[in-house]
């Protein structure tokens, strides 16, 4: 197996990706050069001998380290075990028992979706009611969400897609967002690099990214940016393409409950928006956004943020090591070589903050410092 | 992910403990005490396939 090292994108470490795992490892050179080594089936000996040169370990504690590190090495190159549940290749016959059906024009493509039930409807409908359309005219692309025992499954234009569990739901929703981008902008998968989790805006033509862990606010900070003057180009579902551009997607923003206090001053109707409990007890607000900026923007700004009741504001450079720690394991990217690649030269160009904010006037400060100096 | 990079957390990379105190130490830490001699390491997994977030319990801003 070939695999492919980056070596001038972090600061003290290297990066090694994986083709038959689509795993990156981040390692120190050393590492980097004896698992080189075990990629080029270097005997034994040759890598033990390079070990003890560069190291003051001894021959027994150095052949340890080199049987460790082709463990190492095999554990990197495996795909994760759990990897082929999500792909359902068969199915029964799609179901044709639909509580509603609504249309809906995204970029100049209408679809129909169809959902089996109100569970649905909740998760999905409400996010892109503001796209909803009465009148048709034009070619449809028909989408079928239904039920399959405990699975909801996926069709498009009467072909399965897929099936996913109730635990897995997360992963229904973002092929269906994946298909709505691809479909509307007529493109395949490999025409994409990676998807975010994360919160993106633009202010003065450039874009940044807000990411963070569920629950530190990026959509609360989203809907505080979109009220005051930035654009808001996508929530929670951020593409990319291969042109290291980021794509508005036309989701509403979802909110939760707690947020709704702050943001009443932004937003004056917000009791009136559709809102709705989630399986878990959570209570979302969806806030409709037409983003300005419909055409593709180049992004070189990620914002790990963190909302913190009762703190100064607080924002630093974060190194390019943390960034990508935290970045990878959250998003989508691409398996394919020379995606890859552009995805290591896209993050090799951006610059990474660390926000952490109680108030909103900080966080819309502090944002458009950034992005206006950047 | 399978280790830490980040000294601040790990008290395996404190600088001034010895070779044999980290290991002693790393026990707990991760299954590749040894090949620490080497460097560190962090072992990352991109997401499996494309998703929004997932249904959590708890409050959250």
């Amino acid at each position: 197996m070939k695999i492919k090292v980056f070596s001038d994108i972090l600061e003290h470490h290297n990066i090694i990706w994986f083709p038959n795992s689509n795993r990156y490892l981040v390692l120190a050179p050393l590492l980097k050069n004896v698992l080189l080594q075990i990629d080029n089936n270097t005997p034994k000996d040759v890598i033990v001998n390079y070990i003890m040169k560069n190291t003051n370990i001894s021959l027994s504690e150095a052949s340890e380290a080199l049987e460790e590190t082709t463990l190492l090495y095999k554990e990197s190159s495996t795909p994760e075990s759990n990897i082929n549940e999500l792909n359902h290749i068969c199915s029964s016959a799609i179901s044709n028992n639909f509580i509603a059906k609504y249309y809906y024009k995204i970029n100049n493509c209408i679809f129909e979706i169809a959902y089996c039930d109100e569970f649905l409807i909740n998760e999905i409908h409400l996010k892109f009611e503001q796209h909803c359309i009465s009148e048709i005219s034009e070619k449809v692309i028909s989408i079928k969400l239904y039920k399959e025992e405990e699975n909801y499954c996926i069709a498009i234009d009467d072909k399965f897609i897929n099936k996913y569990t109730i635990e897995n739901f997360h992963y229904l929703q973002g092929k269906l967002s994946m298909e709505l981008i691809k479909l509307s902008s007529q493109t395949e998968e490999e025409d994409w690099l990676g998807v975010f989790h994360a919160s993106a805006v633009a202010y003065n033509n450039n874009c940044a990214m807000l990411l963070g862990d569920s629950g530190n606010g990026k959509s609360t900070a989203l809907a505080l940016l979109y009220a005051n003057g930035f654009d808001c180009i996508a929530d929670d579902f951020v593409p990319m393409d291969t042109k290291q551009c980021i794509h508005p997607f036309p989701a509403a923003i979802s909110v939760k409950e707690n947020s709704l206090k702050t943001l009443a001053k932004y937003y004056h109707n917000i009791d009136e928006l559709p809102k709705y409990t989630t399986r878990l007890g959570k209570v979302v607000t969806y806030l409709p956004q037409k983003p300005k900026h419909n055409t593709p923007i180049n992004c070189n700004t990620l914002v790990f943020i963190k909302y913190q009741p009762n703190t100064s504001v607080k924002l630093d450079n974060v190194s390019k090591t943390e960034a990508f720690q935290e970045l990878v394991p959250d998003s989508w990217i691409s398996s394919k070589p020379y995606n890859v690649e552009k995805f290591i030269n896209w993050f090799r160009n951006v610059k990474c903050y660390r926000l952490i904010y109680s108030k909103p006037d900080d966080l819309i400060d502090s944002i458009k410092n950034i992005m206006i100096y950047d | 992910m399978d280790n830490n990079l980040d000294t601040q957390k790990n008290p395996v990379f404190e600088e001034k403990m010895d070779r044999k105190e980290a290991l002693k130490k790393m026990g707990k830490y991760g299954k590749y005490a040894a090949l620490t001699a080497l460097g560190t390491y962090i072992l990352l997994n991109p997401k499996k396939a494309q998703a929004q977030s997932p249904a959590s319990p708890g409050s959250g801003f």
